[in-house]
């Protein structure tokens, strides 16, 4: 499995060589600049390109995840030509695209087919055609306190997708657990209130998306199943099963204190729960859906894109598709963070990592991760009103968790939803309209 | 007899004003105590304890320095080192460029003079974020990105401090200012000789408006200076927050230190308050 | 006599020549020592508001000039945060002035060790925003420090971050919590620049420490306090990084202060057009209140 691999690699590098070497001879050093918000994750990566690439040194310029769409933005719109390189979070993508931020990497279809799934290319394709490379990929599990379980007596979940609970069952252990006073809290979730999190039970209980129409710009999140759903998330936090006012950020760390039973969470927090001395033991089992629904869950991660005003498109271009698409270099891109990589090998290597972490809990993780990947994943909506629509449904969940009326909080958001994605037209029409 | 009965009646209301300024001073620094504490403990414990509230929510079960050691060799290390640099110029510089000012606005009558105060007064009402992309494309374009020149520049026209000083130099009484006139100084010996030497608190007070803004400022280092080695404290105590999770020990050791530098300095100027014409207002 | 009436004259003119010369030496001083200041304020605040006004009204296009204010103004998101906006500064500027002004007295006394309880009530402001947001998103959580020091001592808790109304007083309460020992700083100095000379003798007639205060510290303060008054209620209205970082402007928008709308609108949704419209409402706002502060306070300047 080494052999083939490392010599790839090795292949790759020499092409890199040479193709450098040619733009080398005669130009002088280059810089290239990385805006990404993942402070620390792509310095091994780079290292190796540079090595590679003498002459060549990478910048990277990470901001804060939070930060990191408004620094787009700013920077990006304000024809900013010292950016080279930029990290694209793909539901974005359409609107990045719209603002013509980023080159077209069509031609390099082929590599990518190659290389990575379906799955990983569609959520770099805006009409057809791509826009960036696919980095990570991602997915939900439900993490479970196996010690506050079998001491309540209930049955422990299993580890593959045949074993996938309901939740109805899920909610109705918590329920069980939380008012026996076993465990202070049911259900966490490490991504609360965030559509990326909530858009698989939303689908899974029988509601759309929120965006439809073909350019996804028309909202439709004030209908029959959304309301039902927003009843069902309220009632988590009303009957105090899910902790009201705990901030995304801790919500692991609630959960590996042992305050609650059950963690809605991706595979970085394998990472951080291993790591801890947990109080007991902990598990992992599928992603649940609803009885009456089908099995839906989250996928999609960060990609890398070129950036339009970029002066070394090419010598960028080189690192961007060694950090995806090579074996090598999609494994160092993802060894700092351990974000699952979606370059076939490296993602292979990456499930071996996982497992050394929690051996026992993770027996099941890889076959999961794909099963998972292939036959339930749904993207995030594509459209340029992604940003505007993933907002204001933030902040919709977020009222709703805290207690306010399902139906006036979806309601609002649909006006709000409308006035802004109209706008967003106007000023797109507009603009159109000053190029020609 | 009368003074001696003023001191010991002065010392009495001392002694209960201190009963009043420690509960004080305690509720403001808790916080700030909490998150020191949870920056000796290792990460998970940090909400072991939360809830429900009991002695171990503030005596950690065992204390370790990791999370200092790692931040220290982190690139926050440097980071802090550019946030002291920075501020340090900052300060120097903005404090000439307002003190020349708020003396012109306060003490020269010129014509012309109240609307340039107003002026000044509407600078500092636009909120600074609102300008920071346009003014950060023009820093771009005059090559002052990833440079200390970038990050202390927007700092210097700060109408705030102007106004601060405005107000202190019109409290002094304008008979010393004409009878330095009279003794032939200028109008820039007036502010050297008279103004300053008198004026020693409310310069450090504009000093501490500049030195807040510099400290402070998060979203302007990140779009004029996200490069590595210019980066600032509160851009590089950000990284300890990721999409993955927070480092919450990491994350209060960071800011514990970089308060710790402004407490140094702080009880140091305290001293000075104390020390200048303050004398008139304790006593003797 | 005509020698005396000639050295009248001639000292009469060159009196008018002095007196001119000095008013052209004050006139050169007065450019020469704001310049820098003027300057500045140009290149780093002026240029780029008039950049972001250019934004906000654009002419030229189909568009009508005004459709950006049309557009803010029918959104019940920016009325909804014009109104918090100025709840929160008629909630927030007088406790914190309130509060400043009381330490401030309180701190100017003989109290063992003064300057290290000043520092103490000053620290918050070093701490970077950022942070010590996240340390309150962590005392106010549902069940975090502060509920649980109050049902420990049998007070009833409290839903800080998750109900609108208290989520307003959440912001209330960190932002003075950063600010009041900043503000109370100038105060501590504007006391200070009181002669003590003015206390003696109103001790000597037997005023006590209320009357002092009244009669003495609050009069001799006139120009700190306006500073003060004006400074800290401009600085209200710009709050930002705590709401963003504690409530995202809700529950229910309950907590959307005007540059928290417009930053949303700038950064995240990228319409600056509407941000900039937003800005100079906000701005327009501010002027007015702060010039009826100017008028407002008694004793007029100069």
């Amino acid at each position: 499995m080494r052999g083939p691999r490392t010599l790839s690699a090795a292949i790759v590098l020499v092409a890199g060589v040479a193709v450098t070497g040619c733009q080398a001879s005669g130009s002088e050093e280059v810089t290239l600049t990385f805006l990404n918000p993942h402070a620390g994750a792509y310095e091994p990566v780079a290292e190796a390109f540079e090595q590679a690439h003498p002459g060549v040194s990478i910048e990277l310029q990470s901001v804060p995840f939070e930060q990191m769409v408004e620094q787009t933005q700013a920077r990006l719109s304000s024809g900013d030509t010292s950016i080279d390189i930029v990290s694209v979070d793909p539901p974005r993508l359409a609107n990045m695209v719209q603002q013509g931020f980023l080159t077209e990497e069509t031609d390099h279809l082929p590599e990518m087919e190659a290389n990575v799934s379906q799955a990983a290319i569609s959520s770099v394709t805006v009409d057809d055609r791509q826009w960036a490379y696919p980095l990570w990929t991602s997915d939900n599990f439900l993490f479970y306190n196996r010690t506050l379980l079998e001491e309540a007596g209930l049955p422990v979940p299993g580890p593959t997708s045949a074993d996938r609970l309901t939740w109805e069952e899920v909610v109705d252990m918590s329920r069980s657990l939380v008012d026996a006073g076993d465990a202070q809290y049911g259900i966490g979730m490490d991504q609360v209130d965030r559509y990326y999190a909530l858009q698989p039970l939303l689908e899974s209980m029988g509601a759309g998306p929120g965006l439809e129409g073909p350019d996804g710009l028309t909202p439709a999140v004030d209908t029959e199943e959304w309301e039902r759903f927003g009843q069902w998330y309220g009632g988590l936090y009303a009957d105090g099963l899910a902790p009201r006012g705990v901030d995304p950020a801790q919500m692991v760390d609630l959960f590996r204190a042992g305050h609650s039973a059950f963690l809605l969470g991706g595979a970085s927090a394998i990472g951080r729960i291993a790591d801890g001395d947990f109080p007991g033991e902990w598990g992992i089992a599928p992603h649940p859906y609803f009885a009456d629904g089908p099995i839906v869950t989250p996928t999609d991660s960060w990609a890398i894109g070129v950036s339009a005003t970029s002066e070394h498109q090419e010598i960028a271009r080189d690192f961007v598709q060694f950090a995806t698409l090579d074996p090598q270099g999609a494994q160092l891109a993802s060894s700092v963070n351990t974000l699952p990589p979606v370059q076939h090998e490296a993602f292979d290597e990456y499930v071996g990592y996982i497992q050394e972490l929690a051996p026992e809990q993770t027996a099941h993780f890889g076959e999961l991760f794909q099963e998972d990947t292939e036959h339930y994943a749904r993207h995030r909506p594509t459209s340029a009103g992604y940003v505007q629509f993933e907002s204001e449904m933030n902040n919709a969940f977020s009222d709703i968790r805290n207690g306010a009326d399902p139906r006036r909080v979806l309601g609002s958001a649909q006006e709000a939803l409308e006035r802004q994605l109209d706008r967003l037209r106007e000023l797109a029409a507009e603009a159109e309209g000053n190029e020609r | 007899m009368v003074n001696q009965s003023a001191t010991r009646g002065e010392a009495r209301s001392g002694r209960r004003a201190l009963l009043l300024a420690v509960p004080v001073a305690i509720v403001s620094m808790a916080p700030l105590v909490w998150a020191g504490i949870s920056s000796l403990r290792p990460g998970e414990e940090i909400f072991r304890y939360l809830s429900p509230f009991s002695w171990r929510t503030l005596f950690p079960e065992s204390v370790s320095l990791d999370n200092y050691l790692s931040v220290l060799q982190s690139p926050f290390a440097l980071a802090l080192v550019n946030s002291v640099s920075v501020a340090f110029f900052g300060v120097a510089l903005g404090l000439v460029v307002a003190a020349l000012a708020g003396y012109a606005l306060a003490v020269l009558p010129f014509p012309g003079r109240t609307a340039v105060f107003a002026f000044m007064v509407v600078c500092f009402l636009v909120p600074f974020e609102a300008i920071a992309i346009p003014l950060s494309a023009s820093f771009r374009e005059m090559g002052l990105a990833n440079s200390y020149a970038g990050l202390i520049l927007p700092a210097l026209g700060n109408g705030l401090s102007i106004f601060l000083l405005r107000q202190f130099f019109m409290g002094i009484p304008s008979s010393l200012a004409e009878a330095g006139r009279l003794d032939g100084l200028s109008w820039f010996g007036v502010l050297r000789r008279i103004y300053l030497p008198l004026s020693r608190g409310p310069m450090i007070g504009a000093g501490l408006i500049l030195f807040v803004f510099q400290w402070q400022s998060f979203l302007w280092p990140l779009l004029i200076a996200p490069a590595p080695d210019v980066r600032v404290a509160p851009v590089a105590i950000a990284d300890f927050a990721q999409e993955t999770g927070v480092d919450y020990g990491q994350m209060f050791a960071a800011a514990i230190l970089t308060a710790a530098i402004p407490l140094l300095l702080l009880l140091f100027f305290q001293r000075h308050f104390t020390g200048s014409t303050a004398s008139s207002g304790t006593k003797e | 006599m005509t020698s005396v009436t000639a050295r009248t004259e001639r000292e009469v003119t060159r009196g008018r020549t002095r007196r001119s010369l000095v008013r052209r030496e004050t006139w050169i001083s007065a450019v020469v020592l704001l310049l820098p200041a003027v300057v500045l304020l140009l290149l780093l605040r002026i240029i780029p508001t008039v950049t972001a006004m250019a934004e906000a009204v654009p002419l030229g296009g189909e568009r009508s000039p005004w459709s950006n204010f049309a557009y803010i103004f029918s959104d019940p998101s920016f009325l909804n945060s014009v109104w918090v906006t100025l709840l929160f500064s008629v909630i927030v500027n007088p406790i914190q002035i309130a509060l400043a002004l009381a330490l401030a007295v309180l701190l100017t006394k003989h109290i063992p060790a003064v300057g290290l309880w000043r520092t103490f009530i000053l620290l918050p402001i070093a701490v970077p925003q950022a942070v010590s947001a996240i340390i309150w998103l962590v005392m106010l959580r549902p069940d975090g420090p502060l509920n649980g020091l109050a049902s420990a001592i049998g007070l009833p808790t409290v839903p800080w971050l998750t109900e609108p109304g208290w989520a307003l007083i959440s912001i209330v309460i960190v932002c003075s919590w950063v600010g009041v020992g900043y503000w109370m700083t100038f105060l501590v100095t504007g006391i200070k620049e009181i002669p003590s000379s003015l206390y003696e003798a109103s001790a000597l007639d037997g005023a006590n420490g209320w009357r002092q205060f009244w009669s003495i510290t609050l009069p001799g303060l006139r120009r700190p306090l306006l500073f003060v008054l004006v400074a800290d209620t401009v600085s209200n209205f710009l709050v930002f990084a705590p709401v963003r970082i504690l409530t995202q402007g809700g529950p229910q928008g309950g907590t959307d202060l005007l540059m928290h709308n417009i930053s949303e609108r700038a950064y995240t949704l990228g319409d600056t057009q509407a941000a900039s419209a937003a800005t100079l409402v906000l701005v327009a706002i501010v002027i007015v209140v702060v010039t009826i502060q100017f008028r407002m306070l008694p004793g007029k300047e100069d």
